[in-house]
Formats: structure tokens, C-alpha cells, sequence
């Protein structure tokens, strides 16, 4: 048996697998593996023998998020989202939506041009700085059916500085028959239900809702934004991270 | 008819309007006249006459309803089924 330590959301987790998986988790985690005398902090079911070896990757690095995630319960604020980062001053967007809104998506185009923070959950410290989860991507295989784990610089993207702050929240709704890229206010009531919606843990959080209330508050409040294509997305988010406002 | 506010985990109201996360782990929005319905009971129980009284004061008389006692019981009702009050007949 072989094993592999990743760093998740600041979590050391420990995936024990078989020899011929070993290669695909290091090559997938990239600068997440943290060396072999590193102590856990927990460590995951192994796959059972004779998954093969795609699917067990993709099955490792759920496993991964969710052991991360329940270690992190209590603390940080975990929304549903994907993150990109201005690649020097640490200014990162948010844009939060359930599986299908295109998160992994966004952040392959995108995080080439900003810094890649995570396609997955965006965790916000009490102090309002963002802990970069920069997982492998599950991207769709165009050579048999499933998805591959790869890692952000196999992909391209552009790592995320140190320092990340939250500088605007989306909430994402794509639209493929959306002409273009539109940005409406919500409400602080209903901006606050619909992310509470997609937080991970929410009520074992003090104050669940009153924190989700002051990130949006720092923030300039939710926007949801109607898009077709990832791509389009760029010029909003150039704007936002460049210290542009909203109109 | 008294009427009890049952706590929540958590609230935020903005503009009138409030959003509650229920023990059962349920986010609410809430309208302004429920959100102002559960802030008078913040102090404790109260007749449901007495929360007509005072609500009618802050909205206004409902249509064909003007004591507004009528509405105010259709409003604990609904805020019964989201268990955010009980009601004890009496």
C-alpha cells in the first residue's frame, strides 16, 4: 500500500492507495502534496480495490473536500463557489451556484488570466480573508466517459497570492441562451437565504446568518449575474478586481 | 388565542424584512408584517388581539378586515406551520 498527504483548506489529509494510483494523485495535487513526515490531521476510506484507476481518483479528491470541509465546520464560512484572484493584490472574486452553474468551467478559462483559488468551495475566515483551496479540476474527458482530476498548472492557471480578500460575491446563473452578461442587485434578506443555500455546515457557525450577512456587507452586497459563456465573465471580473464598481 | 415566539438560531432583518435560520436547519424570508409580527412578541407572549392592535397600528387596517384580527390569525397560523410561533388556546 502506498499514501499520499494533501494540504486542503489548511486540513493535512492522508489518502493511503495502491501503488498504481500514487502517480495520479501526485501529478493531480501538485503543490497540495506536502511531504510524507507531515502528521495528518485525518485520513480518508481507501477506495476499494478494483475501481478503476480515473474513477478512484475522482472519488479521492471528494473524499478529500468532504474530510476538509467537517474539519474546518465551526470556523470558516464554506460557500459553493468557485474563486479567482487578482494574481498580485489578492482582491478575489466569488461567485457561488449549485453543480451545473459552471464553476469548473470558470475557473479553467478564467484562472489562466486571475489567480486560481478554488473551483469548489470558497472559505472565508471570521477576519474576512479567503482560504485558497486550489484542488485538481474534474474536467470532462473527451476520450471516454468520466472525468479526469488535473491539476491547475497542468491546465495553465495562474496561482493565487498570498493574502486573499473577498472583494465581491456572485451568484451565478447561467443562461445558455444568454445574450451577453447581466449584473442585478439582490436584496440583503434574499441575498442572505440564497447563500446560506449553498454553505457547507452553515448552522455550526455563531451567528450563521449574521456572518453571511457581514461578508456581504463587506463586500458591496450580492450580485447575480446571468451569462451564456464562461469567457464573457472576464470583462466584469477585470473590472471588479482592478477596484472598478459595479455600474 | 396567546401566541409564542419559538427562538431561532439566528436572524438577520434589513428594510422591514427578515431572513431566520430554524433549528431544523430551514432559512425563512420573511415578510415586513410577519418579521414585525415576531418582533412584538420578543418580549414575551401576547393575546392575538393584542398583536392586531399593534400591527394595525404599524400597516394599517386590511381590507374587509378592520380590527385586522382576522389577518393577524392567518399570519400565526402560517408562522405556526413554519414552527416559528405556538399558539395556546385560551
Amino acid at each position: 500500500m502506498s499514501a499520499v498527504s494533501v494540504r486542503a483548506l489548511g486540513v493535512v489529509v492522508w489518502l493511503a492507495c495502491t501503488p498504481e494510483l500514487e502517480p495520479g494523485l501526485r501529478a493531480a495535487w501538485g503543490p497540495l502534496v506536502v511531504a510524507d513526515d507531515v502528521t495528518p490531521d485525518v485520513d480518508v476510506e481507501p477506495v476499494p480495490d478494483g475501481v478503476p484507476v480515473r474513477a478512484a481518483l475522482e472519488l479521492m479528491t471528494q473524499r478529500v473536500t468532504v474530510e476538509a470541509i467537517g474539519r474546518r465546520a465551526g470556523e470558516l464560512l464554506m460557500l459553493h463557489a468557485c474563486a479567482l484572484a487578482d494574481p498580485v493584490t489578492g482582491s478575489a472574486v466569488v461567485l457561488v451556484g449549485p453543480s451545473g452553474m459552471g464553476k469548473t468551467t470558470i475557473a479553467a478559462t478564467l484562472g489562466k488570466h486571475f489567480g486560481y483559488v478554488t473551483d469548489e468551495t470558497a472559505a472565508v475566515a471570521a477576519d474576512g480573508t479567503l482560504v485558497a483551496y486550489p484542488k485538481p479540476l474534474s474536467i470532462l474527458a473527451a476520450d471516454h466517459d468520466g472525468k479526469d482530476q488535473v491539476s491547475p498548472a497542468a491546465l495553465g492557471l495562474q496561482p493565487a497570492p498570498e493574502g486573499l480578500r473577498v472583494r465581491a460575491v456572485l451568484l451565478l446563473d447561467r443562461q445558455p441562451s444568454a445574450g451577453g452578461v447581466t449584473v442585478e442587485p439582490v436584496d440583503t434578506v434574499r441575498a442572505v437565504a440564497a447563500l446560506a443555500e449553498h454553505t457547507s455546515y452553515l448552522a455550526r457557525l455563531e451567528r450563521p446568518l449574521q456572518r453571511v450577512a457581514d461578508l456581504l456587507r463587506s463586500t458591496g452586497g450580492l450580485r447575480r449575474v446571468t451569462y451564456a459563456e464562461a469567457a464573457d465573465l472576464e470583462p466584469l471580473l477585470g473590472k471588479l478586481l482592478g477596484g472598478g464598481s459595479w455600474s | 388565542m396567546v401566541v409564542t415566539r419559538v427562538p431561532v438560531v439566528d436572524e438577520v432583518v434589513e428594510d422591514g424584512e427578515s431572513v431566520v435560520l430554524l433549528p431544523s436547519g430551514r432559512v425563512v424570508v420573511l415578510s415586513a408584517l410577519a418579521t414585525a409580527l415576531l418582533a412584538e412578541l420578543g418580549a414575551g407572549p401576547l393575546p392575538v388581539e393584542v398583536l392586531a392592535e399593534r400591527l394595525v397600528a404599524a400597516f394599517g387596517s386590511p381590507p374587509d378586515d378592520h380590527d385586522g384580527v382576522r389577518t393577524t390569525e392567518a399570519a400565526v397560523v402560517a408562522l405556526g406551520e413554519e414552527g416559528l410561533v405556538e399558539v395556546a388556546v385560551g
